[in-house]
């Protein structure tokens, strides 16, 4: 039933707003207000596949605790599922904040990707040529 | 078949510039451009973010290819790079400047800096190295004018007159008044105006001073120009637009959508009926008669197909490393066995790092360098390493690391960080970046040089430019001496140096000098490879680019420069581009020769490869 099928989707979409949202440091009016919540989902579930995206909507490993790259226990006692959630939640990470998928070559996946990338909103930034500031807003002092 | 009184080969800014002046005086002109017609930024239902990206995924086509930025890696081996692509090499450095095969050539984008050269950058044989310049800086000055109103430069003479020592008329201003100081521009200027720095090079002291550079980009007209006619700014095709000003979009390189940046688009859009623009036509030679006077070129299509088109005069306009290959192609100008000799660059050191803590650079904002440090262009020190500027980079830490992807991917991957932890410290650590940019004056040298490949052929059969290409001792302590200044600037900021010329992979041009590793960057400015000189024995081109074996005939055009790139006898630190205009005043049906130099490369747009690569040239 089409009712089902849009509960199951909206709740997916909270769940990945909200999943967003602790990767990000970004609330989810905040990632709502990029218009790009339902695109990126559609990335996530494209890139990572259904089993692997429904895992990390459901049980995401705190990426606070996640060992950087180069820490990790040698004794290889850290579970590969979990590795492939932490690597999982990176990529989704570095989705928001610039606007392509990691490991490819670079490119933003649409001109609103790349104008909403987060990156520039974390230094109180416009991305370059996505919304100038005017005449000698260099000069100022902080963000727009 | 239209017989043509002169075939301009390239419509860069030397070529657009050329047919310009030759169309005002009615003559017909036609105008071959190896690339495609539009470079993308002409189509006016492009909204400026989609012409942007677009002019950021433009690419080579393979019948008219140009070094691009993947080209060149560093390695661990020796030499420590290699160099696959268009432009091939095998000298112990690489040459690390591009440049760009499209309708409007490499000044589509290009930085938009247009500083003068110093008038004793046109004699450093007084200091022991280079070649003198056949003409002087008084010769050139008014040609400095008409080119400062053509792409239309905003400064402040002042500051030119009492920081750079040049010389102006009485009474003469910029057509448009200097840009607003960016924020590093004035961090910088309290902290460190009046203090002075030790150059253990040239054991010397100089007094840093910030000075703003001269811009070829909109600002706010300055009424007093022109013996107070003022001065009318222009817009996109080069039309006037009162209101057009440069609004910090930060994407000069590699487009402007709001065209407050020069490109030879807009001298196209002033062209005359006279002159005739045909795309997609690579010139493959330039045919003489039994005198050896210029009769025509051949050119080919994208299909290889050949044709031929005839003309009294051949002007060469197609960048430094193009016009000497194509010389070589044709077998011409070869007396002096200079031809492809004496490549040069503005090689540049760059030193990065964070202000201190709770200080804000406010990168990302306007263009990418606003202003610099001139008081290590001058000098006796010359004699011991060579002159350099000092451009304050806005744009973060773009053209040491790249895009500031590479800055999200160190702090999500190798440090672990997400959430609210990574949104302030990334947010803290962009608005702390600054770069500086020591941008390296390198003697004409014989040695450097650009010859055909033996055995590699380009698409339509054509052999690749080999480049052999190296830092003499000079150039190394120059940038001895600019680390260590650099370091003193650090200590003086209480600024984190983040500095590191690694991985290997990301800095092809490497190198150790006295315990030292140095890492440069090309700054794009390719200028040599068919000298000027005073006779046909030691140069290729007269001081008007006439080629001394082809009277009347084949012009070697140059970059811009000063010029034109070829045929500079040294590629000065101070940006030629102005130069090049300068060659426009002669008022006689043709052109006079530009004489500026050149200097590019493709700096080519370094957004976005993600992580891990390394941007292309700069500037
Ligand atoms: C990133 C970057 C930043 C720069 N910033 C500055 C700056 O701030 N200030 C400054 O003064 N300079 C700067 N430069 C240097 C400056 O852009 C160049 O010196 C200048 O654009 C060279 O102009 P040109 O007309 O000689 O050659 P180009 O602009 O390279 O034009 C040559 C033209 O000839 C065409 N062509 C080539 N081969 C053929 C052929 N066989 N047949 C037909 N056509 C051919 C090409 O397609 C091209 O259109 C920069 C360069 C780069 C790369
Ligand atoms: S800073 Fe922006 S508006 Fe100014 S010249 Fe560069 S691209 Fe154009």
């Amino acid at each position: 039933m089409p009712l089902t099928d849009e509960t199951d989707q909206t709740d997916r979409t909270r769940r990945f707003a909200a999943l967003s949202t602790r990767l990000t440091g970004f609330d989810t009016v905040d990632l709502a207000a990029t218009g790009l919540v339902e695109a990126y989902l559609t990335v996530a579930a494209g890139e990572l596949g259904a089993e692997l995206l429904g895992r990390l909507l459901r049980e995401t490993p705190d990426p606070a605790k996640a060992p950087a790259d180069g820490e990790r226990e040698p004794d290889g006692d850290a579970d590969a599922s979990d590795d492939e959630l932490r690597s999982a939640s990176r990529a989704l990470t570095y989705l928001w904040y610039t606007g392509s998928w990691p490991g490819r070559p670079s490119r933003p996946l649409s001109p609103r990707s790349y104008a909403e990338a987060l990156v520039w909103k974390a230094a109180g930034l416009t991305a370059p040529a996505a919304r100038p500031g005017g005449y000698g807003s260099w000069a100022e002092g902080s963000g727009r | 078949m239209t017989r043509y009184d002169v075939i301009v080969v390239g419509a860069g800014v030397a070529g657009s510039l050329v047919a310009h002046r030759l169309g005002k005086h009615g003559r017909r002109v036609l105008v071959l451009e190896a690339g495609a017609g539009d470079a993308g930024a002409r189509d006016p239902a492009a909204d400026p973010l989609a012409a942007f990206l677009r002019a950021t995924a433009r690419t080579p086509h393979p019948a008219a290819p140009w070094p691009v930025m993947t080209d060149l890696a560093g390695t661990d081996a020796t030499p420590g790079y290699r160099a696959a692509g268009h432009l091939r090499q095998d000298g112990p450095l690489p040459y690390a400047s591009g440049y760009v095969r499209a309708n409007g050539g490499t000044g589509n984008v290009w930085t938009g800096l247009a500083p003068r050269m110093l008038p004793e950058d046109f004699d450093t044989e007084t200091f022991g190295y280079g070649r003198r310049w056949p003409l002087t800086y008084d010769d050139l000055e008014p040609h400095y004018r008409a080119a400062e109103e053509h792409l239309g430069v905003a400064a402040d003479v002042e500051e030119q007159r009492a920081h750079l020592g040049l010389r102006f008329p009485e009474g003469h201003v910029f057509p448009m008044r200097p840009l607003p100081a960016a924020r590093l521009d004035r961090v910088f200027a309290e902290r460190l105006d009046g203090r002075r720095v030790k150059d253990p090079v040239a054991l010397g002291e100089v007094e840093l001073k910030v000075v703003g550079t001269p811009h070829a980009r909109n600002g706010v007209p300055d009424p007093r120009y022109d013996g107070g006619r003022g001065y009318v700014p222009r817009g996109r095709d080069g039309r006037p637009d009162p209101h057009s000003r440069c609004v910090g979009n930060a994407s000069c390189i590699p487009h402007c959508p709001s065209y407050a940046k020069y490109t030879p688009l807009k001298t196209q859009g002033r062209w005359s009926a006279s002159v005739a623009l045909r795309d997609r036509c690579v010139v493959s030679r330039v045919l003489v008669d039994g005198a050896g006077r210029a009769t025509g070129v051949e050119y080919r299509g994208y299909d290889g197909a050949v044709s031929v088109a005839h003309a009294d005069v051949v002007v060469l306009a197609a960048h430094a490393v193009e016009n000497a290959r194509l010389l070589l192609l044709s077998g011409l100008a070869g007396r002096s066995g200079q031809v492809g000799r004496n490549l040069m660059d503005h090689p540049v050191l760059l030193t990065w790092g964070l202000l201190p803590e709770g200080e804000r650079a406010g990168p990302y904002r306007g263009p990418g360098s606003v202003s610099g440090f001139e008081g290590f262009r001058a000098g006796p020190a010359r004699r011991l390493r060579a002159p350099f500027r000092v451009e304050f980079g806005t744009w973060g830490w773009v053209w040491a690391k790249g895009p500031v992807d590479t800055d999200v991917w160190h702090l999500i991957a190798e440090r672990g960080l997400s959430g609210a932890e990574l949104r302030r410290t990334l947010g803290d650590r962009l608005q702390r970046q600054f770069t500086l940019q020591f941008e390296m004056e390198q003697g004409a040298d014989p040695a450097n040089r650009v010859t055909l490949h033996p055995t590699e052929r380009d698409a339509l059969g054509l052999p690749l430019p080999l480049v052999t290409y190296d830092l003499d001792e000079h150039v190394k302590e120059g940038m001895a001496a600019a680390r260590a200044v650099s370091d003193q600037i650090f200590a003086l900021l209480g600024a984190q140096d983040h500095t590191d010329y690694a991985p290997a992979a990301a800095w092809p041009g490497r190198f150790e000098h006295r315990g030292r590793t140095y890492g440069y960057r090309g700054a794009g400015h390719a200028a040599g490879t068919h000298v000027m000189g005073d006779s046909a024995a030691g140069s290729v081109v007269d001081s008007w680019q006439r080629c001394w074996d082809h009277p009347r005939s084949v012009r070697g055009r140059l970059r811009q420069h000063a010029v034109g790139g070829h045929l500079q006898p040294d590629a000065d630190h101070g940006r030629p581009r102005a130069a090049q205009r300068r060659a426009h005043r002669g008022g006689t049906g043709l052109p006079r020769p530009p004489v500026v130099r050149r200097r590019p490369s493709p700096r080519t747009r370094r957004p976005f490869h993600g992580h891990g690569s390394v941007p292309r040239p700069s500037e």
